[in-house]
């Protein structure tokens, strides 16, 4: 396996396990715009994929892809053996099972810590609410700020808040996390913390597509690392390989500017 | 810095002038009126001119105030405050005044309670609550309550009000007793108050006894779902030894049906359905007599249009500002159509559709509704279009990764809506909401052109008497009126600039 | 016809659901790949449809559930849902116009839109010019007048208008001295009678043109010509040289000269009109009916302390860190103002200027109580002679619509020009 080639062909599973997301020809508009053209990816469990590439190549449309807060145009994406579609009952199931992390944290102002955490298991998993605290004091001391769960999200700082919003993810207690470009928002002092939360969790066994900038991550955490460009996946291979030898001229010029 | 900001002959801006004080910050009366007011050539002008304009003003004031005749203030007090509400039963005006004030001392010493106890959990400072604090804030309502009453001509006015105001702080103290957890429970109190205010005004009939009967009764359900979670079930106690610090904001709720045993919600809905029953029978048992608002009038009726105005408005309104969001073209077509022809037409014109045009609405075998509550109709209608788009504006400020961050969670869009979205976008426009709340007490005034005797058309009653016709007394009773609409609307719109300073610390 | 309406909508939609249902049950009987079609109760485009026919449907039933008790009303009184009433004598007479009571209701109304018109055309730039005045003495460096500002919009913000019109008109003008008399000899006429002030009307000077009064006209439309040609001369030496510029003055002069000059060749093609009364005639100059004076005045010290607001709020809007960058360049206190500040303000201050003109166009409708002869009070007395009501309503709606209507489209146009490039 560590011998694969670095190629366009992102179906093939690196993972330890069975596939669990699969992407068939995604196609995604807007308006005239194409942000993402036949698409081809696979993600098997536990495996880490990390999606790099320049400003406006379409990473973050492919993740929100994942679970429906875009809608895709054209082609197939199943996630954990449910297929997207406009049923409403799959589009539930799917964001059940996918934590999402966002540039922006998305904390909820009007609501602590807690509740952050505690809102969608109580609503969605209708899970009482003993119960989904305990869960959520684990999480924070999962994720290092266990004496903060009274706080509100103005009351901390950007790598506290982005922690809480991955405890607040992973309290659903997900199959999949989505990470959209985690570190991007953050003082370059709080990246670490992120990161290494990020690490912890990837040691776990926690199947992850990330969307980010760090090259330091992705060369040690990614099992793949998929390179787009202009809506396309250009190049995909593990990081290794990917760093040191890639053979598309675009990949070239693209880590020539950022490393 | 100081010489910059004394060529500035323009504008004066607070921060400049405090770098232009000198260390000391304290300025003797003559300096003060060097810098204040003749720092300049022209600004002396200025001042002498105004100061010319003031004396005559303050001269012509004190002369008019000296020689007009307040008799016909006097005569006709109780139609300025209470219209042609029977002057045997003002018993009843009185009684409801109390539960009023009673209700807005509860549910402000619960607001108070509650919002000390959310500033030092978010480490703000805590506003002091004194009694001069209170008088700088609301002098004008009292100053002019006050001024109102001195024209009685017997004792027991002056009576009535000095209770009326140890009501209220008596029972604003008994409000602060209630803890920050149980506020959800004295802001029901308070509404429980209220209602209790307009079933002794008017009268056990109907609507009041059957709001009040199922408020009672929604109340016993909460108090018997909280008891068996609490005691039964045993779900209350967990979360405390969890978190290993005592809880303290359980918000109270219509707990979630699923996770109780069954017995236990039928048993609690059985008893809120008894109860309220009960207390809506009893009612109609004892009929209190009463008058409906048809009977209504003065200051009393321009308030009480204006509060159900807005609380009737408000549903209403966040119903259309959502329907103005959504993606659906029918139901955002229909809220668009609806919002922006009520906002283009003046207010007067639907009154008038309500006097001419409502009548012809209803079935032909219905009897029609009375003037006001036809006025009551157009005027819930109106102030939900305004309200819209004040909440639409609230909506719009919540950014678009709040619900993104839902959806992502697999939450439903009605709870992302109620859970997310609008706590966020109402707290936003509260400031907003205060002044539609201003601008419509001010807009109840119309009410006197289609006939109905507001506070302002008592003035043209009083008028009319034979005893002060055709003598201009208008010039007394005019002032009178103002001094009442300018001592409600001034305070309120000082209070909004507060709240809005303080969500402005808040925690966004 | 309201029952049968209901019907068609149910059988429709039952049709409909019947119709998706059946196709899902048979795609899964004959194993079809369903995974692109869920279940139409679980379809979002299905729901999405579902949840906007319902809506529909309730609009049209209460609509239509509306319009039948208003046909069984109308039918019973015997009210004729036509326009033809329009042709008839109105039966109310108008103050200080030609129009009598036989004359047509269509005149009637149509002379009420006009003096609704002429109640916001007078009145919206008098609001902006009183606002903006008072606007800027709030910000003054004088105590008093700032004081006094304040007072001023804290007092009448906080008032209904109509209180302010009620009691301008009975309280203020109605005890001005009696008009009403053969010469209103007891009016007040201030600077020699050009101004006369009584109960019953106002008047102001006027000018009348003599002969070549057209030619002038056009002269001075040539002037006006000429000032525009010397700003931007003075602009492009200003320009060119760096010399200052003073085109405002440069200009104002021409036109001052250039006026006076044709003026004097003409041999006085105008002349100040002056009222005059006779015989309970009032003629020449410019005549208000009291009234009309008591809104639009009352309307203009209304507005105006909501305008001044607007005004005081937006300068103090422009970003603290503009002002401090202008006097890093040296900018004196005049340049800031015009070149920095009151441009930015002026943006700023625009929409919610705007939202007062709507307000006041609305609240020109309040004259109604003193009766003056605009729209809404006209409209009041053709309800009270029993003209028909749902015609009326329409027609006074749909007038104040279109008024609403215009004045935020021209809004929202200068608007756009107005607002930043890329902000």
């Amino acid at each position: 396996m560590s011998d694969t080639a670095v190629n366009a062909d992102a179906t093939e599973v690196l993972g330890r396990g069975d596939t669990i997301i699969s992407l068939r020809g995604v196609d995604k508009f807007f308006g005239d715009f194409q942000a993402l053209s036949n698409i081809n990816m696979s993600v098997g469990e536990q495996e880490v994929v990390v999606v790099i590439g320049p400003s406006g190549s379409g990473k973050s449309t492919l993740i929100r892809c994942i679970n429906r807060l875009e809608r895709h145009d054209r082609g197939s994406i199943v996630v954990d053996g449910v297929e997207l579609s406009d049923d409403i009952r799959a589009i539930q199931g799917i964001r059940r099972e996918t934590g999402m992390v966002f540039q922006s944290f998305n904390l909820f102002p009007h609501l602590s810590v807690m509740d952050n955490i505690t809102l969608a298991p109580r609503n969605v998993r209708n899970i009482s609410k003993a119960e989904a605290e305990a869960t959520a004091m684990e999480l924070l001391e999962r994720v290092k700020i266990p004496d903060q769960a009274r706080k509100y999200p103005g009351q901390l700082s950007g790598g506290q808040q982005q922690r809480v919003a991955i405890a607040r993810s992973l309290a659903m207690k997900p199959k999949v996390m989505l990470f959209d470009e985690p570190t991007s928002a953050l003082d370059p002092e709080m990246i670490k913390e992120v990161l290494d939360t990020m690490k912890d969790l990837a040691t776990e066994g926690m199947t992850m597509i990330c969307v980010t900038h760090e090259m330091g991550f992705a060369r040690e955490v990614a099992d793949r690392v998929v390179f787009m460009a202009d809506g396309e996946i250009v190049e995909v291979g593990p990081p290794e390989h990917f760093f040191t030898n890639p053979t598309e001229e675009r990949t070239k010029l693209f880590l020539s500017q950022i490393l | 810095m100081t010489s910059v900001a004394d060529s500035d002959p323009f504008v004066r801006n607070k921060a400049r002038d405090a770098e232009g004080l000198p260390p000391s910050n304290r300025l003797s009366a003559g300096e003060w009126a060097k810098k204040n007011l003749l720092n300049n050539w022209y600004n002396s002008l200025i001042t002498v001119v105004v100061a010319c304009g003031m004396a005559f003003a303050v001269v012509r004031t004190l002369g008019w105030l000296f020689s007009s005749d307040f008799l016909i203030i006097r005569r006709n007090l109780a139609v300025f405050m209470v219209g042609q509400f029977p002057r045997d039963e003002l018993w009843r005006t009185w009684a409801s005044g109390y539960l009023l004030m009673g209700a807005f001392g509860v549910g402000s010493g619960v607001l108070w309670r509650s919002a000390q106890a959310d500033a030092e959990e978010k480490g703000l400072p805590t506003e002091p609550h004194s009694w001069p604090d209170l008088l700088r804030r609301f002098w004008a309502i009292i100053a002019v309550l006050v001024f109102f009453v001195s024209f009685a001509r017997t004792a027991p006015p002056f009576v009535g009000l000095a209770s009326a105001f140890a009501v209220f702080w008596i029972s604003r103290e008994s409000g602060r007793r209630f803890s920050a957890a149980a506020r959800a429970r004295g802001l029901f109190f308070a509404g429980l108050l209220g209602l209790l205010s307009l079933l002794v005004l008017a009268g056990s009939g109907g609507l009041v006894a059957l709001t009040v009967g199922g408020l009672v009764g929604a109340w016993t359900l909460s108090e018997v779902r909280r008891y068996v979670d609490d005691y039964v079930v045993g779900r209350g106690a967990a979360s405390p030894e969890v978190l290993g610090q005592p809880q303290r904001d359980q918000r109270w709720r219509l707990p979630d049906l699923f996770k109780r045993p069954a017995w236990a919600t039928w048993a609690s809905r059985a008893a809120a359905v008894v109860v309220g029953a009960g207390v809506w029978f009893g009612l109609r048992a004892i009929d209190w007599g009463g008058y409906g608002w048809e009977d209504w009038g003065g200051l009393h009726l321009t308030l009480f249009v204006t509060v159900i105005g807005i609380s009737a408005g408000l549903p209403v309104g966040i119903l259309l500002a959502l329907g103005r969001q959504s993606d659906l073209p029918v139901i955002k077509g229909a809220s668009v159509i609806f919002i922006e022809f009520v906002r283009g037409v003046p207010l007067i014109s639907l009154l008038l559709f309500s006097w001419f045009m409502l009548p012809l609405l209803f079935p032909i075998d219905l009897d029609i509704p009375g003037k006001l509550t036809r006025a009551m109709i157009v005027i819930t209608a109106f102030s939900a279009a305004y309200i819209a788009e004040i909440v639409r504006g609230g909506l719009q400020s919540v950014p678009r990764g709040q619900v993104e961050a839902a959806q992502a969670s697999g939450m439903s869009a009605g709870r992302i809506q109620r859970l997310i979205v609008l706590p966020q976008a109402l707290r936003a426009v509260i400031p907003a909401m205060v002044g539609q709340f201003i601008s419509l007490f001010k807009d109840t005034s119309l009410l006197a052109i289609i006939g109905l005797l507001d506070f302002l058309r008592a003035s043209a009653v009083a008028n009319a008497q034979t005893e002060f016709l055709g003598q201009g007394l208008v010039t007394v009773t005019y002032p009178f009126v103002a001094l009442g609409y300018w001592a409600f609307a001034y305070t309120m719109s000082k209070e909004s600039r507060r709240v809005e300073e303080r969500l402005g610390v808040g925690v966004r | 016809m309201l029952g049968r309406l209901l019907l068609l909508v149910i059988a429709l939609v039952l049709a409909a659901a019947v119709f998706l249902v059946g196709r899902y049950a048979i795609d899964k009987a004959t194993r079809r790949d369903t995974s692109d079609r869920p279940p139409p109760w679980r379809d979002l485009n299905v729901l999405s449809l579902a949840a906007q026919v319902v809506a529909l449907g309730l609009i049209v039933t209460v609509g239509a559930w509306l319009w039948s008790n208003f046909r069984d009303r109308t039918d019973a009184i015997g009210l004729e849902l036509t326009f033809d009433f329009l042709d008839q004598p109105s039966g109310i007479s108008i103050a200080d116009n030609p129009l009598s009571s036989d004359a047509g209701i269509r005149d009637a109304l149509q002379q009420g839109v006009k003096n609704t018109f002429l109640i916001i055309l007078l009145g919206i730039p008098l609001s902006v010019l009183f606002g903006t005045l008072i606007g800027i003495a709030r910000l003054s460096t004088n105590w008093l007048l700032r004081k006094l500002a304040t007072a001023y919009v804290e007092f009448f913000r906080n008032i209904p208008p109509l209180l302010v019109i009620v009691f301008l008109w009975g309280a203020v003008f109605l005890n001005f001295p009696i008009g009403a008399s053969p010469t209103a000899e007891a009016a007040w006429r201030p600077l020699g009678g050009w101004f006369i002030f009584s109960n019953s009307r106002f008047a102001f000077p006027s000018i009348i043109g003599l002969d070549n009064f057209g030619l002038y006209q056009l002269l001075i439309a040539a002037s006006v010509v000429a000032s525009v040609g010397v700003w931007v001369w003075r602009t492009r030496v200003f320009n060119n040289t760096g010399v200052p510029h003073r085109r405002a003055l440069w200009s104002l002069a021409t036109l001052v000269v250039l006026g006076a000059a044709f003026f004097f060749a003409l041999g006085g093609p105008f002349e100040f009109s002056k009222t005059t009364v006779e015989d309970r005639v009032w003629s020449g100059g410019f005549r208000m009916q009291m009234p009309y004076a008591a809104v639009m005045s009352a309307l203009v010290i209304y507005t105006a302390s909501h305008i001044s607001e607007i005004v005081r709020g937006s300068i103090l809007a422009v970003h603290r860190g503009q002002v401090e960058a202008s006097h890093a360049l040296a900018l004196n206190g005049l340049q800031r103002y015009r070149f920095v500040v009151l441009p930015q303000a002026f943006r700023i201050a625009f929409p919610p200027l705007i939202n007062q003109f709507l307000n006041y166009t609305k609240n020109s409708s309040l004259a109604v109580a003193i009766g003056f002869a605009e729209l809404t009070s006209i409209t009041n007395n053709l309800f009270g002679n029993s003209q028909p009501a749902p015609q009326l309503t329409l027609i006074l709606m749909a007038v104040y619509l279109f008024f609403s209507l215009v004045l935020s489209a021209m809004g929202n146009l200068v608007n756009r020009r107005l607002q930043l490039k890329g902000a």
